[in-house]
């Protein structure tokens, strides 16, 4: 229809604007890249130290977060309740909480005054705060519900007549999980999996409030780029590279999942 | 081990209360409408659903005693299911979806793949045993589900409408086939169908569900002689009539009457195969008794015979040759005179 045409074509710039302001910041990262130096830029030792514990946190958090979160998911997914809805609330809130609130709620509860950390720190000899394990807790904090979101979506749509086809077979109920649930909503876990490792890297105000900003135990990629920015430019728009190179792979990765052909 | 099951249970607006034997080494076939709860029934069996009330027991062994009884988990009960949608593990290839029951028993891997490649040639899909789930047609996964269920059943074998995914072409062949795959098997095999075809030819008893209780249960040739309901009849093809008999004379519950053979008066069913009811134009004369004139409801057919819808105080159907409507010049919301021989109707107790 021609009346459809001429709205598409009227849609069409405010939504080309839209595009475009996501496309350029991101094209201003690779124009003004230092190219010619890119190597040298991160062959410093400090650079190194913020990849290290960058890949730490994120991967920890990724791990923690499968570890901790599949059984909630399980959990979650296993019906309707108040109390799942209760948890289910209180788990997805670092999705729309300012990160800083995050960093502030984990100090006040783990800090080493905290209403938990207090008690680690006088029985344990245990501290979160300004360790490597902090900005692990951080980052977890800060990516598992993207994991126990996907995760539960998952195992709420597994068609629960393959648990039955499997009983009748002679499955027990670990080997009905283990067997068919878990590779059947494997997409499911990889998806969380990933949005989960990609929020965890890009984690910043969390880990600067609650593990603080110290170079080779706290100071992960994001955290060295932003402080790059102030004394050494060219370096945070290397950081700032290799961090959008990682989301670019992790799209490239859920390209089946947020993408579908058609 | 003989099955014996007398239970009940209750499923949305569906009442089950159910009784039924199944033998060893015999099939039976659990027929009825869309509906009645045969997949439930078979459900209760496999153990996938608990039963309100009563027992179901397979030889000494009690599978479900009711609410605070015992109860064996279905994967105990050594029960082959084949599933509707045949439910074939779509992440796991053919042979390991054979293996799998064989596996939850403890059975070595290489000594399970070996039987499931063994039971995968016996439904001659062998060449298949590398594919996944999807690349098989509707027959083939059918076949799949069949080799899986018999790999790992022991004592029970139970069968929810095995044909139903599959098309007509392939179901010919299928069916056949599934008949020797179950008398092989030593165990209770118990097939819900919903066609009295498959009954037929799959089974040697036949227990009719109708909303949630068993109507009837007997051999094939029982059940097809003498039909206790209306679906039943409609099943194998017969006129049913529920009645009494006074002095030769079956008045219906709908109001008729026939002449019958000479027998004991009281409640009765009466049967007539659609082919002895012969149609006329005109009032025909000589020995029938029952003859009378009625509207034509319906024709409706194939090739070699039309199946003719009577209305009227006897309401029946009458099987004629295609020629014969010609002839008669027989067309629906015309009348028609209808005679039927006493020796033909078929009267038993209700």
């Amino acid at each position: 229809m021609s009346t459809r045409q001429r709205w598409s074509g009227l849609w069409a710039v405010p939504a080309a604007i839209a595009v475009a302001l996501f496309l350029l910041p991101l094209a201003a990262i690779v124009l003004r890249a230092p190219w010619g130096r890119l190597f040298e830029q991160l062959a410093d030792a400090d650079v190194h130290d913020a990849m290290r514990l960058s890949l730490v946190s994120s991967v920890g958090a990724t791990v923690l977060a499968t570890v901790l979160g599949l059984p909630l998911a399980v959990w979650l997914a296993g019906g309707r309740s108040a109390l799942r809805t209760a948890a289910r609330i209180v788990v997805m809130l670092p999705v729309v909480l300012p990160p800083v609130v995050g960093g502030v709620a984990l100090l006040l509860a783990f800090g080493r005054n905290g209403i938990v950390g207090a008690v680690l720190d006088r029985w344990f000899g245990l501290s979160l705060p300004f360790t490597t394990a902090g900005a692990v807790a951080a980052a977890t904090y800060m990516g598992m519900p993207f994991f126990v979101l996907s995760a539960e979506a998952g195992l709420r749509s597994f068609d629960r007549r393959f648990l039955e086809a499997a009983a009748t077979l002679g499955a027990g109920r670990w080997r009905r999980f283990r067997l068919v649930v878990l590779p059947m909503v494997r997409p499911s876990l990889r998806t969380g999996m990933l949005l989960c490792w990609a929020r965890a890297l890009g984690e910043f105000c969390a880990t600067q409030t609650f593990a603080g900003n110290l170079a080779g135990t706290t100071r992960t990629m994001p955290l060295a780029c932003a402080l790059a920015m102030e004394t050494e430019p060219d370096l945070a728009i290397v950081l700032s590279l290799l961090l959008a190179t990682a989301s670019v792979v992790v799209l490239f990765l859920l390209r089946r999942t947020w993408f579908p052909s058609r | 081990m003989n099955l014996e099951a007398d239970f009940s249970l209750a499923r949305g607006s569906l009442q089950l209360d159910v009784e039924l034997q199944a033998l060893a080494g015999r099939t039976l076939a659990l027929v009825g409408p869309n509906g009645a709860g045969k997949s439930t029934c078979l459900h209760v069996l496999a153990g996938l659903l608990r039963i309100a009330r009563g027992r179901v027991a397979l030889g000494e062994t009690v599978l479900d005693g009711g609410p605070g009884g015992p109860f064996v988990e279905p994967e105990h009960r050594g029960a082959g299911v084949v599933f509707q949608e045949h439910l074939l593990f779509p992440h796991l290839r053919v042979v390991d979806n054979v293996a799998f029951g064989l596996g939850a028993r403890g059975v070595e891997r290489s000594t399970a793949q070996a039987a499931a490649r063994e039971w995968l040639e016996r439904v001659g899909l062998l060449a298949h045993a590398e594919s996944l789930p999807r690349e098989l047609s509707g027959g083939q996964a059918q076949r799949v589900a069949l080799a899986r269920a018999l790999a790992s059943a022991r004592h029970l074998l139970l069968l929810d409408e095995p044909l139903s995914a599959v098309d007509a072409s392939a179901r010919l062949e299928l069916r056949a086939e599934l008949r020797r795959q179950l008398d092989a098997f030593a165990g209770v095999r118990l097939v819900v169908v919903h066609d009295a075809i498959d009954a037929f030819a799959l089974a040697d008893r036949i227990a009719v569900l109708e909303r949630g209780r068993i109507v009837q249960q007997g051999t094939t040739a029982e059940i097809c002689s003498r039909p206790r309901s209306r679906y039943v009849a409609d099943l194998v093809g017969l006129n049913l009539f529920f009645g009494a008999v006074r002095a030769g004379v079956l008045t219906l519950a709908g109001g008729g009457s026939l002449v019958v053979p000479p027998g004991p008066d009281g409640d009765v069913i009466a049967t007539v195969h659609p082919r002895a009811v012969a149609l006329y134009r005109v009032r025909p004369d000589g020995t029938p008794r029952n003859v009378w004139a009625a509207p034509i409801m319906s024709i409706e057919g194939a090739a070699d015979r039309m199946r003719v819808q009577i209305g009227g105080r006897v309401p029946l159907v009458a099987e004629v040759t295609p020629i014969a409507v010609a002839e008669l010049g027989l067309g629906k919301g015309g009348e028609v005179w209808v005679a039927l021989k006493a020796t033909e109707i078929v009267v038993y107790p209700a």
